[in-house]
């Protein structure tokens, strides 16, 4: 009995030293993120987004996988020309500014496809889901009508690494963010282009 | 590994500084007249072919306000502007209530009014108007959440249908109304070109006009 307990003990000690070792770093990413709205999205602002950023703080779980959290924005904006809108009973006649601000709150799973290679290029694919806080505002002259809601989403995502000196690389990413609809709201997508830089700590 | 973090944490700072300066609300209004705005709202219900008597006092009321730089010479041809429309539209105007299907009035802010959620008419008036004092306004399509700020000067036009009023409750319904945001607040030139072309608008829209 004496004997499994020892066993025990120093599988345990022997797996967290393994588990240290290969766990062997974490990373930060930022990028400056552009976006093409799609679907309800498009049907709003149908304008490319050139406001957006990401910041990702991750943890590699062994050589190839790591998991990430990731908080982001990006803003859509478009102004309609002066004219005559219409809703119900109501009639709005003027210029129409429309903005969509989208803030995810995720956690996702990266997969490095050559981490230890002996190029400097590292290859990924990656997925993950939380929350979106998202903001639909109209201006229109004097009135103001805007939604604030969360809602539940996903996004699958692919880009690379180029660590151009021990620890810092360069990195380009695409990723496809869908939120379901919540509390009557419509849910939005769009597709969103990175490019920014990878810190390993 | 104290220097590769200080390095990193060096580059991250200078990469996020253009983050700070974003905006969550890029572009907007960049001229006067990007305020402009022509609101119109209506009681689905009623029958506007059925009331073509209206009573409008020959004086536009203004609301009571901190500020009173309201320029008032523009006072007739707001009225005259408001008969040629109703006129084209088969309104006969008479000059007794007793007469009247609806009561037409034309109203000026003399302040800035903003709020959130309430139906932003310029109703205040009708309970001071005559025999009706203490009285309501009462949007019958009050609804719809918005923010709203209504600057000095902004002009309302309300029609009211008296044999609509509710006696228990005091409320005057209003069935048809008209607001042009800060029409009266510019001084410029060009003034009673926008009160002339923001009047007709309010005609064009429906319930008198159509949908485009």
């Amino acid at each position: 009995m004496k004997k499994i307990k020892y066993i025990i003990v120093i599988a345990v000690i022997a797996f967290t030293l393994n588990n240290k070792v290969s766990a062997q770093e974490t990373y930060i990413n930022i990028t400056y993120d552009m976006a093409i709205p799609l679907g309800n999205t498009a049907d709003f602002i149908s304008k490319t987004s050139f406001r957006g950023y990401t910041f990702e703080f991750g943890w590699f779980l062994n050589d190839n996988l790591a998991i990430d959290l990731r908080w982001g924005w990006q803003t859509f904006y478009e102004d309609l020309p002066y004219d005559s809108y219409y809703e119900d009973t109501r009639t709005l006649t003027g210029k129409q500014y429309r903005y969509i601000n989208s803030m995810p709150i995720t956690a996702g799973l990266k997969y490095f496809l050559n981490p230890n290679g002996s190029g400097h290029f590292v290859p990924y694919i990656g997925a993950g889901l939380g929350t979106y806080m998202q903001n639909v505002r109209t201006d229109m002259g004097i009135y103001t009508v805007e939604i604030k809601q969360w809602h539940f989403g996903f996004y699958p995502e692919v880009g690379f690494v180029y660590e151009f000196t021990y620890g810092t690389g360069f990195m380009l990413n695409a990723r496809y963010d869908y939120t379901l609809d919540a509390g009557g709201n419509n849910g939005h997508s769009y597709l969103t282009f990175g490019v920014g830089f990878h810190f390993s700590l | 590994m104290k220097s590769k973090l200080k390095r990193n944490l060096s580059f991250l700072i200078i990469a996020a500084i253009p983050l700070v300066f974003y905006s969550c609300y890029p572009g907007g209004i960049e001229y006067y007249s990007d305020t402009d705005i022509i609101m119109t709202n209506y009681h689905d219900e009623f029958d506007f072919n059925a009331n073509k008597n209206y009573f409008m006092p020959d004086t536009v009321h203004y609301a009571a306000g901190d500020e009173d730089e309201i320029d008032r010479k523009f006072e007739d041809e707001i009225i005259s502007e408001i008969s040629k429309n109703m006129s084209e539209l088969g309104y006969i105007r008479v000059n007794d209530t007793i007469d009247a299907d609806v009561y037409l009035v034309a109203t000026v802010t003399s302040s800035t009014y903003s709020g959130v959620g309430y139906y932003p008419g310029g109703g205040w008036w009708w309970g001071g108007y005559p025999g009706w004092g203490g009285w309501y306004p009462y949007y019958p399509w009050y609804g719809w959440g918005y923010a709203y700020s209504y600057t000095t000067g902004s002009l309302f036009i309300e029609m009211a249908h008296p044999d609509g009023i509710d006696q228990n409750k005091d409320e005057i319904p209003i069935v048809w109304m008209a607001a042009i945001n800060g029409l009266l607040s510019d001084s410029g030139s060009n003034t009673l070109t926008r009160i002339i072309s923001g009047i007709d608008q309010v005609f064009k829209q429906p319930p008198f006009g159509p949908k485009k």
